[in-house]
C-alpha cells in the first residue's frame, strides 16, 4: 500500500515534470513564434490583420500574438520567463525600456540579423534580401541606436496630438480652424470656451488634461530642453536627471494654472478619460495618443468629424524643440531557438514593408515606420478623408533631430516616470509647488537610478 | 555486515509509529515545507541581499534594506494606509452585515429571498466586482455621480481624488465582503438561545435593551470573528487596488501588499520587496497574537 | 375568527415598514448587479452618454455571443474550473490524511507537528510570493496547471477544520477497528469519511470560492491567454477591450452566474465553515 503510494506519487512528480519542455512548438509544421504585445482595441484587431497577412505569405512559420497587459505587465512577464519556456520569441515594449533591454543583455539586436542577410544575400535563391534602413524614419531609428547598433526594431511610432471639438470652438466663437498652437494660445482659447450654468457651475471646460509622464517628456523635447544628464544618457550612462530645469517647472506651473482656474480638469492618470470628457462634451479639448484616433474614429462613426486635431502645443517656441519619436519596438529574444528568432525577424522584415505600414497606418492611427508608407495607399487616401492624420504627419516631419528630441536613455525609466507622476499629483491635488514637487521626483528619480547603475554593473 | 545481518528485524515502536503516520502527515508536510517555511526563510535570506533587475546576482548587503524598509516614510505610509484601509472595510462591512443580519433574523413570507439577496455579493469574485464598481464609479459617465447628483451632492472623482481613491475602495471591498459577513452573523444570531430573550422580557426590557443586553454580548464572538477575517482580507487585499487604482493617486491606496508587488515585480527590486513583506509576515504575528488576547478577555461566554 | 383576522391585519401593516427596509435595502446591494447587466446589454455608445441609461431600451444580446466567441470567456472559465477543482480535491485529501492522523494515529511529535502545521496560518501568503514564485519559475511552471495548483495543495485550515470533526466521533469507533483488524486505511475509508461528509463538503466549498477568488498568484503566474483564469482574464479584457466594455461586461456576468448557483446551493455548508472558524474565536 505504501509501496505503491510512493509509487504513486513519483509518477505523477515525473508526468508533471514531463509537461514542461523548453523546445520549439510545431503548428501544422510550422514553426510557432509567440509574439507578446500591448496592442488593446482595434489596434490589436489591425495587429492581427498583419500577422494573419505574414502568415500567409509564407509557409514556415506562425507568429501568435499574445496580449500581455500594458508594456510594465509585459515587460515584467518578460523577466520572469527568463531562463523558461515561457519566454517569447518576440516582445513589443515602450520605448523606454531600451536601457533596461540592453542591460539584460537577452535580445538579439536586428542589426545582427541585417548583418547576416546582407553577407548572406545572394549565397542561394532562397535567402530573404536584406532591408534598407534608409527609407526608415529616421527619428526612430535614431531612438533604437545605442553604442552604434540598431538594438530593437521599431514598430508602432505615436506623438501626442491636440484632439478638439471643433463645434464647441463655433459655439465660442473661435475659428475651428485655428486651434491652439502654444499653451498660452491654448489657455486664452480656454477661457473662451468656459461655460457655466446659471448657478455658475462649470458646464464645459477648456481641456481635459490626464497625467501622463510622457506629456511632461514631449513638453520638455518640445521646448529642447533634456530630460537626463550625459546627452539624455547616449553620449555616456545617465547617472541623473535634469528635468527640474526652469522648462520642467514651467510646465507643471502652466498645468497647475489651468486646473486651479478651471479652465482644465484633472482626469487622473487614464487617457481614456479625457477622451470621455471630451466626447460627453464637458471639456472642449484634450492632448492625447495618435494611438488612440482609430479608436475615436471607429467607436464615434459620424460623429467624429465633430473632433478636429493639430500638433501638440507648446511652451514658447523654440526652433531647436520637437516630439521624441519612441512609440514602441520589437525586441527578440536571445534564447529562443535560432529558427523561431529567424521567424521573429523574418515577420519584423515583413510588418516594416512599405505597403504593410501604410495600412497599419490607417489601421491604428500610428505612424508609419517607412517615410515612403505615407504615401502609398490606402494612407494617401485616409489623409484626404480624414484630414485629423495629416497633424500628426506634419509634426512628426517638422521635429528636429537632437539629443534633447532623441529621447533619454535611463534604465529604471517607469520609477522615473512614477516619480514625475507623482509630482503631479502632488501639485494638482496635493498643493506642493511645482519647484518643491519636481526637485522631490527628481531626488528619488536619482536614487532609482543609483540603485538600478549599481545593480548592472 | 554480519553484525547488520544479525540485527533483529523487529522495528523500534518509535519508528513503527513514525511510518504508520507518515503517509498521512508527509504529504501536507513536505508541501508546507516547500511552498511556505523555505520561502519564508528565502524572504529573510532575500531581505538581506540586493539583487539585480533579471535575478541574475545577490549582494550580501547586511540589514541596510530593512532599516530601509523601517525608515522610509513611502512604508510607513503604506503601512498607515493598510490600517485605514482595514478599518474602513472592518467597520463597514461588520455594521453593514450586522444591520443587514438583523434585517432578515425574523419569520415573514419571502424572507428567504431576501437572505439569499442578502448573502449574494460572496458569488462575486474580485475581478468581478472590481470591474462593476469602475462602472459606477467613473467620474464623468459613472452611475453614482450620478445617482448623487440627483440627491444634491457635488460629483466626486472617486478614484483619482486622493481623498476618495481608499474610501472608494473601501465601499467596493465593502460591497464584496457584506455577503460572508451576513451569512456569519445571521448563524450567530440564530445560534442565540430563545430563552436569554424571554427572561429578558420577563425583566421587563425593552427592544433596544434587548438588544444591547442580550443580542450584542451573545454575538460578540462572532462580531469577533467577523472583523478578525476582516483585518485579514483587509491585509491581503491586491486585486481591487491593482484594476481599480495601480496604488495611486499618490499612492492614497498604496497598501502593504500592493507596495511588495510594485517593488518586486514593477521596479524589480526583488531584495528589497523581501524585506517588506518580511516586516509584513510580523506584523501580522503581532496582529493575530493580539486577536488571540483579545479573543480571551473580550468574548463574553463560550 | 374575527380576532385572528384583526390580528393577520396588524401583522401585515406591522411588517410594511420591514418590508419597505428590506426592499430598499436589497436595491442597494443589488445595485451594482443591476448597472452591470443593463450595460452588458447596451451597444457601446449608450455607455458613453450622461446621463446614463438606467434601462437596455433595445437589448443587444449579441454581446452575450461576443462573449463568447470573440473573447476567450469559455476557456478562462474552464481554467478556473480546473484550477478550483485540483485544488479543492487535493485539499480535501492532504487534510482527511493529515487529520486523521492527527486524530487517530499515535505517533512521535503529533502535538509538535500539529503545531508546526498551525503555524503556517501565521504566514500571509503574500509574505512568502516572492520565493515562491522563483521556485514556480524555476521548475518551468509559469503557464501550467501544477504552477497554479500544487502549492496550495496543503492547508492548515482544513486539517484544523476536519481534526475538529474527525475529534467527535467516538474513541471506540477506533478500537472497535481495530479488535476488526482493520487497517487505517480501511478505517478511514469505510467508517470516518462516511461519519465527516457534511464536514469534508464544507472544506469542498470553501476551498472552492477562495481558489476561484484567487488574483495576485495566477496574475504573477499566467502569461499565455489560455492560461488566464478568469479573474485575470476579465481584469486584462477591461484594460485590452476598451472599446467594447459591453462585451466585457458580459463577460463578467457570465462569470459571476456560476458562482452565484454554487453560492445559493451550497449556502449552509458555507456557514458551517465560516461558524467553524467562529467558535475556534
Amino acid at each position: 500500500m505504501r509501496r505503491r503510494l510512493i509509487l504513486l506519487l513519483m509518477l505523477v512528480l515525473a508526468a508533471l515534470a514531463g509537461c514542461t519542455d523548453r523546445g520549439l512548438h510545431y503548428v501544422n509544421g510550422r514553426v510557432e513564434v509567440r509574439f507578446w504585445h500591448s496592442m488593446t482595441g482595434v489596434n490589436s484587431n489591425a495587429l492581427q490583420k498583419m500577422v494573419d497577412g505574414f502568415n500567409a505569405s509564407q509557409d514556415q512559420y506562425t507568429v501568435v500574438p499574445i496580449y500581455q497587459g500594458g508594456y510594465p505587465d509585459s515587460l515584467k512577464k518578460l523577466v520572469a520567463s527568463f531562463g523558461t519556456s515561457a519566454m517569447p520569441a518576440m516582445i513589443q515594449l515602450d520605448d523606454i525600456e531600451l536601457r533596461f533591454m540592453v542591460d539584460s543583455g537577452a535580445t538579439t539586436p536586428p542589426q545582427d540579423f541585417i548583418d547576416l542577410d546582407m553577407a548572406t544575400s545572394g549565397a542561394s535563391e532562397g535567402y530573404p534580401s536584406p532591408i534598407d534602413l534608409s527609407d526608415f524614419e529616421p527619428r526612430a531609428i535614431d531612438y533604437y541606436t545605442l553604442d552604434g547598433k540598431l538594438r530593437a526594431m521599431p514598430f508602432n511610432l505615436s506623438g501626442l496630438v491636440l484632439y478638439y471639438d471643433r463645434d464647441a470652438f463655433k459655439d465660442a466663437g473661435l475659428d475651428p480652424d485655428r486651434p491652439p498652437a502654444t499653451l498660452e494660445e491654448l489657455r486664452s482659447d480656454s477661457q473662451k470656451l468656459l461655460k457655466r450654468d446659471a448657478g455658475g457651475a462649470i458646464t464645459r471646460n477648456g481641456i481635459a488634461l490626464s497625467i501622463d509622464a510622457w506629456k511632461f517628456e514631449q513638453m520638455l523635447a518640445k521646448q529642447g530642453a533634456l530630460y537626463a544628464n550625459n546627452g539624455n544618457g547616449r553620449a555616456g550612462l545617465a547617472t541623473g536627471v535634469v528635468f527640474d530645469s526652469p522648462q520642467g517647472e514651467a510646465i507643471l506651473t502652466w498645468w497647475q494654472e489651468m486646473v486651479k482656474s478651471g479652465l482644465a480638469t484633472n482626469v487622473g492618470r487614464q487617457g481614456l478619460q479625457a477622451f470621455l470628457s471630451m466626447i460627453t462634451g464637458k471639456s472642449a479639448m484634450a492632448i492625447e495618443s495618435t494611438a488612440s484616433m482609430r479608436t475615436i474614429l471607429i467607436t464615434l462613426g459620424a460623429a467624429s468629424a465633430r473632433f478636429g486635431t493639430a500638433p501638440m502645443p507648446s511652451l514658447g517656441t523654440n526652433p531647436e524643440g520637437g516630439i521624441v519619436l519612441g512609440g514602441a519596438a520589437a525586441w527578440i529574444m536571445k534564447d529562443r531557438p535560432d529558427v523561431e528568432q529567424r521567424g521573429a525577424w523574418e515577420f519584423l522584415k515583413y510588418a516594416t514593408q512599405p505597403q504593410v505600414q501604410a495600412q497599419w497606418h490607417v489601421d491604428t492611427g500610428y505612424f508609419p515606420v517607412r517615410v515612403s508608407a505615407w504615401d502609398l495607399e490606402p494612407a494617401a487616401s485616409l489623409h484626404k478623408q480624414f484630414p485629423q492624420f495629416t497633424t500628426a504627419r506634419d509634426q512628426v516631419l517638422r521635429s528636429p533631430q537632437n539629443p534633447a528630441t532623441a529621447g533619454a536613455v535611463i534604465g529604471p525609466f517607469t520609477q522615473v516616470r512614477e516619480a514625475i507622476e507623482n509630482a503631479f499629483e502632488a501639485v494638482l491635488v496635493g498643493g506642493k509647488t511645482p519647484r518643491e514637487a519636481l526637485q522631490e521626483a527628481a531626488a528619488s528619480a536619482n536614487r532609482a537610478i543609483t540603485r538600478y547603475n549599481r545593480s548592472v554593473q | 555486515m554480519t553484525v547488520a545481518a544479525a540485527r533483529p528485524r523487529r522495528r523500534s515502536p518509535w519508528l513503527r509509529q513514525s511510518l504508520a503516520a507518515a503517509p498521512f502527515v508527509l504529504p501536507s508536510l513536505a508541501l508546507f515545507c516547500v511552498f511556505v517555511f523555505y520561502p519564508l526563510v528565502r524572504s529573510i535570506w532575500l531581505g538581506f541581499h540586493a539583487t539585480d533587475p533579471f535575478g541574475r546576482r545577490e549582494v550580501w548587503v547586511g540589514i541596510d534594506q530593512y532599516r530601509d524598509v523601517l525608515t522610509s516614510s513611502d512604508f510607513r505610509h503604506s503601512l498607515i494606509v493598510t490600517g485605514q484601509f482595514a478599518l474602513y472595510t472592518v467597520i463597514g462591512s461588520t455594521g453593514l452585515g450586522l444591520y443587514l443580519a438583523l434585517l432578515v433574523h425574523r419569520r415573514l413570507p419571502g424572507i428567504i429571498l431576501f437572505r439569499t439577496v442578502f448573502t449574494s455579493t460572496v458569488a462575486s469574485s474580485v475581478a468581478v466586482s472590481s470591474v462593476m464598481w469602475l462602472l459606477l464609479l467613473n467620474p464623468g459617465v459613472g452611475v453614482l455621480n450620478y445617482v448623487l447628483g440627483q440627491g444634491g451632492v457635488p460629483a466626486a472623482n472617486w478614484l483619482t481624488d486622493p481623498k476618495w481613491a481608499l474610501p472608494a475602495i473601501a465601499m467596493t471591498t465593502v460591497w464584496m465582503n457584506v455577503g460572508l459577513a451576513t451569512i456569519v452573523i445571521l448563524a450567530g444570531l440564530q445560534n442565540i438561545p430563545e430563552e436569554l430573550y424571554e427572561s429578558a422580557r420577563v425583566d421587563g426590557a425593552g427592544p433596544w435593551s434587548q438588544f444591547v443586553h442580550v443580542t450584542l454580548p451573545a454575538l460578540s464572538p462572532t462580531l469577533l470573528f467577523v472583523s478578525t477575517v476582516g483585518v485579514i482580507f483587509a491585509f491581503q487585499s491586491f486585486g481591487q487596488i491593482d484594476i481599480l487604482t495601480k496604488g495611486g493617486p499618490l499612492d492614497s491606496t498604496t497598501v502593504i501588499v500592493y507596495s511588495i508587488y510594485r517593488e518586486a515585480f514593477l521596479h524589480y527590486n526583488v531584495g528589497l520587496a523581501s524585506a517588506q513583506a518580511v516586516v509584513l509576515f510580523v506584523i501580522v504575528l503581532l496582529l493575530t497574537m493580539v486577536q488571540f488576547i483579545a479573543a480571551q478577555r473580550w468574548v463574553f461566554y463560550r | 375568527m374575527k380576532r385572528t383576522a384583526m390580528r393577520m391585519a396588524f401583522k401585515f401593516v406591522a411588517s410594511v415598514p420591514v418590508y419597505a427596509l428590506l426592499m430598499a435595502s436589497a436595491a442597494v446591494i443589488l445595485f451594482p448587479l443591476y448597472m452591470t447587466v443593463v450595460d452588458s446589454l447596451q451597444p457601446v455608445t449608450k455607455l458613453l452618454t450622461y446621463p446614463p441609461d438606467f434601462w437596455p431600451h433595445s437589448p443587444q444580446w449579441s454581446n452575450y455571443r461576443a462573449a463568447f466567441t470573440d473573447i476567450p470567456m469559455p476557456r478562462y472559465m474552464l481554467n478556473s474550473l480546473i484550477m478550483a477543482t485540483v485544488i479543492t480535491s487535493g485539499q480535501i485529501v492532504t487534510s482527511i490524511l493529515a487529520a486523521y492522523a492527527f486524530s487517530f494515529v499515535r505517533f512521535p511529535g503529533r502535538t509538535l507537528i500539529f503545531f508546526v502545521f498551525l503555524s503556517t496560518m501565521m504566514v500571509p501568503w503574500e509574505a512568502s510570493i516572492i520565493p515562491n514564485f522563483q521556485i514556480v519559475q524555476r521548475l518551468n511552471w509559469l503557464d501550467t496547471y501544477q504552477g497554479l495548483t500544487v502549492p496550495f495543495l496543503a492547508t492548515a485550515f482544513g486539517t484544523f477544520l476536519l481534526r475538529q470533526q474527525f475529534m467527535t466521533l467516538p474513541a471506540e469507533l477506533k478500537d472497535a477497528a481495530d479488535i476488526d483488524g482493520y487497517g487505517n486505511m480501511r478505517f478511514l475509508f469505510f467508517v470516518v469519511i462516511p461519519l465527516s461528509r457534511a464536514a469534508i463538503a464544507t472544506l469542498a466549498v470553501f476551498s472552492f470560492l477562495q481558489s476561484w477568488n484567487q488574483y495576485l498568484w495566477p496574475l504573477l503566474i499566467t502569461n499565455d491567454p489560455h492560461m488566464r483564469t478568469v479573474q485575470i482574464g476579465i481584469a486584462s479584457l477591461q484594460d485590452q477591450e476598451v472599446q467594447r466594455t459591453n462585451v466585457v461586461l458580459a463577460g463578467t456576468v457570465m462569470a459571476l452566474l456560476p458562482m452565484l448557483f454554487l453560492v445559493v446551493a451550497f449556502q449552509r455548508f458555507l456557514v458551517r465553515g465560516l461558524t467553524a472558524g467562529a467558535v475556534k474565536g
